[in-house]
């Protein structure tokens, strides 16, 4: 009697589970140290870029950072026009020491600069404009990189410098100290600074592609599948049994190879799938290969990537036990099931699943692990396949900032 | 009688004191010791930005808000960064201008370090480059800013001669608009923003030059033996410093048209400072070399049709500077006090009087 090989993949879970919990680390001192000293450095040489990564990657320990970290980190904000991120960090940077210098750094983001909330269409992404462009650096930095977020996801949340403004054909007035001023693009919400008469062709739009990104996807990896023995066995027109072994469960190899395309700008990112799937079992004296075709719906939120969708199967599959159904008129002593041999082809539709996390970037594809599961009937009895896969999908191009 | 000598002693300490106070009222104070030098005011008059140089190695910039002659607390300006590679944290920032938005920039250097134009604004925060190294590296100095704010003209030492560049506030870029082997000095606008004074130095003298913006046609307006240094726009003449008369010799110049007046001879030469025109660019205010006649600063009208001096009390006074506020005229500038030793400090007074 064949039983059911309990087949649970307890640890890929566990796996997924852990690397979505890294804020639980312990803080990485030696780390921490390391990083502070290399945002020094890089500071004394006005490397602002390398100090901006080395706060993003100072945060990144776990650890409660200094004084000095986040100061420094507020003057890498200011450099790359990153204004809102400048005040957060001179704000932790005052709740640890609140010198005359934080406290005055503060006072002129706060008298120059307002809150805004640009709220547009990632598929027709607004422009953004000033007419006049001011004389500090680090302000038209800023104004430079609200624009660089406008034009790669349709919309911006931050601070701007006090002035007029136009995005898509909207304008609006910043000023300073304003709280959050949220500005629909189409529409605005402000207070009473928007001229709804403003020309749609000062600011404008930028009309996004269809398909946001499309790739391959390519996976492969050890894999189980089950096929559990139908009540009956039905009998085709001709009268001929249909392909009905006993219970089959057998490690083998799980593979897909297809394309995907991202056809939303919002998120999570949407699309579709399309891919050859292979599962094989080979287990003893059975061997199964279930091939299949699956058109699947992806959801792309943050790195994880999530597939769902119908498939059809065609599984072929020979070895040794039947059907109990075939031991009539059978010597039980003499032709035992067990010892039959079959071979034969089911086919059906199922429906299959995928979860993954991306944890390689290999632009334009991502590295990935996934779980991936199915089940199909072919009238007869179910089919089941799990696969642990490690391979490639395509990567979803965001703005980083 | 001991009881009345006592009484009278203490009513003249009293009154001593009170003197001293008031010869001290438009005193601008600052952290540590040193001497102040290099006043200029902010567009609207509402601060001053000067120098002070501690003689170890170090020159500060202080930022102290002015409403007439009173100054609040001074704020000490940072450089960004600090370290440096020959180790110690001394800095030099000097040569400070105002944008009309309340932007001081100035010069600055980490001791051992180039020289490059920060920027801080007038009510307070960290300094920050104006132009980065990677975009222009070797020295930057001379930022000079026009009236309505969108130019700032400065001296790159990129090609090792000290080039004239102006850069565009509204596009971010920077255009050089001289190309000679001389070194350009001391880049001054016009109150259009049209026209850059200049000075040249080349055949052993310095030259005033005047570059026509839009076109990059520039015309040598003064020149010949000695230095004619620093020039300013004073309404329709340009002002310098005349040094022909050989060395020590420093005469205020008037040019117009071709014709030049000498406004004042024997002035005192300020430290880095142009002639100082007041905004509506009918006075300049200067000093006597001559220490009998530095007791006071002269106030002449740039047309030469007049000269009203301003007694002081104190000696040795410098390097002024006048801003309007609202309908008055402040006077900055600085001096060493009538008696004993001590550091030389700047000083605040209302000339509005002076002027009518």
């Amino acid at each position: 009697m064949r039983k059911i090989r309990t087949a649970v993949v307890a640890a890929t879970l566990s796996a997924l589970l852990w690397s979505a919990g890294s804020d639980a680390r312990a803080c990485d001192a030696p780390e921490k140290l390391r990083l502070g000293e290399e945002q020094r450095k890089l500071a004394a040489r006005n490397a602002w870029s390398g100090v901006e990564r080395a706060y993003a990657n100072l945060q990144a320990t776990g650890c409660v950072l200094d004084f000095d970290h986040h100061f420094l980190g507020a003057e890498s904000a200011r450099y790359l026009g990153k204004t809102w991120e400048q005040h957060e960090r001179l704000s932790q940077a005052r709740g640890l020491d609140p010198q005359p210098e934080i406290i005055e750094g503060l006072q002129a983001v706060e008298a120059a600069y307002g809150r805004v909330d640009v709220r547009g269409d990632p598929r027709r992404r607004p422009v953004l404009v000033r007419s006049e462009m001011p004389f500090a650096p680090d302000q038209r930095k800023s104004i430079e990189y609200a624009q660089q977020v406008v034009a790669q996801t349709g919309s911006f949340y931050g601070m701007l410098p006090a002035g007029d403004y136009v995005a898509g054909a909207v304008a609006f007035t910043v000023d300073a100290g304003q709280d959050v001023a949220m500005i629909e693009v189409g529409k605005t919400r402000s207070s009473g600074a928007a001229d709804r008469s403003v020309s749609s062709a000062a600011g404008g739009t930028v009309d996004q592609a269809l398909v946001r990104y499309a790739g391959l996807v390519f996976t492969v990896g050890p894999g189980f599948l089950l096929t559990p023995m139908g009540e009956r066995v039905p009998s085709l027109q001709d009268g001929v049994p249909q392909f009905s072994p006993a219970e089959v469960a057998a490690p083998g190899l799980s593979a897909q190879l297809g394309g995907e395309l991202g056809l939303t700008y919002a998120e999570p990112a949407l699309g579709l799938a399309a891919v050859v799937g292979y599962s094989g079992g080979f287990g003893g004296s059975d061997t199964l290969h279930a091939i299949n075709g699956w058109l699947a719906g992806v959801a792309r939120p943050g790195s994880v990537r999530l597939a769902l969708g119908p498939m059809y199967q065609v599984t072929v599959g020979s070895g040794t036990g039947v059907h109990p159904d075939f031991d009539i008129g059978h010597d039980q002593g003499v032709d035992p099931n067990d010892a039959l041999p079959y071979r034969g082809l089911g086919w059906g539709g199922g429906v299959q699943g995928a979860a993954g996390l991306g944890l390689l970037d290999l632009s334009p594809l991502q590295g990935v692990v996934e779980l991936g599961g199915s089940w199909q009937h072919d009238g007869a009895r179910s089919y089941y396949s799990v696969g642990l896969r490690f391979g490639v999908v395509p990567a979803v191009p965001r703005f980083e900032g | 009688m001991r009881k009345v000598s006592f009484m009278v002693q203490n009513w003249c300490v009293l009154g001593g004191l009170l003197l001293a106070s008031a010869a001290q009222a438009g005193q601008v104070g600052f952290e540590g010791e040193g001497h102040a030098y290099h006043p200029i005011f902010s567009v609207d008059g509402k601060y001053v930005a000067f120098e002070v140089n501690r003689y170890a190695g170090d020159i500060d910039l202080f930022i102290a808000p002015v409403t007439g002659e009173l100054a609040k607390t001074s704020a000490k300006v940072a450089l960004p960064g600090g370290s440096n590679p020959f180790g110690g944290s001394g800095q030099v920032v000097v040569n400070p201008t105002w944008h009309k938005d309340g932007l001081a920039v100035f010069e600055g250097s980490n001791q051992g370090g180039q020289f490059r134009i920060y920027y801080r604004p007038a009510t307070g925060g960290s300094a920050a480059e104006m132009i980065s190294s990677k975009e222009i590296p070797g020295d930057l100095t001379f930022p000079a800013i026009s009236a309505d704010g969108r130019s700032m003209a400065f001296v790159a030492d990129e090609t090792g001669n000290g080039d004239l560049r102006i850069r565009d506030s509204q596009t971010g870029k920077v255009s050089r608009v001289t190309n000679s082997e001389a070194a350009e000095m001391y880049p001054s606008f016009s109150g259009d923003g049209g026209r850059v004074l200049f000075t040249r130095r080349q055949d052993g003298g310095e030259d005033v030059f005047e570059l026509d913006v839009s076109t990059g046609v520039e015309k040598r307006l003064v020149g010949g033996s000695g230095d004619q240094t620093r020039p300013a726009y004073a309404g329709d003449a340009v002002v310098f410093f005349d040094g022909s008369r050989g060395e020590g010799h420093w005469d205020l110049i008037a040019w117009r048209a071709g014709s030049q007046k000498t406004i004042a001879r024997d002035v005192a030469l300020p430290l880095r400072a142009r002639p100082a025109v007041s905004p509506d660019g009918a006075w300049v205010a200067f000093s006597y070399s001559d220490p009998v006649r530095a007791n006071q600063i002269m106030l002449a009208r740039a047309d030469g049709s007049a000269t009203v001096a301003v007694p002081t009390g104190f000696t040795a006074c410098q390097e002024p500077a006048l801003a309007k506020q609202g309908d008055r005229v402040v006077l900055a500038f600085t001096a060493l006090p009538a008696s004993g030793s001590d550091w030389r400090f700047l000083h605040l007074t209302d000339v509005t009087d002076k002027l009518k």
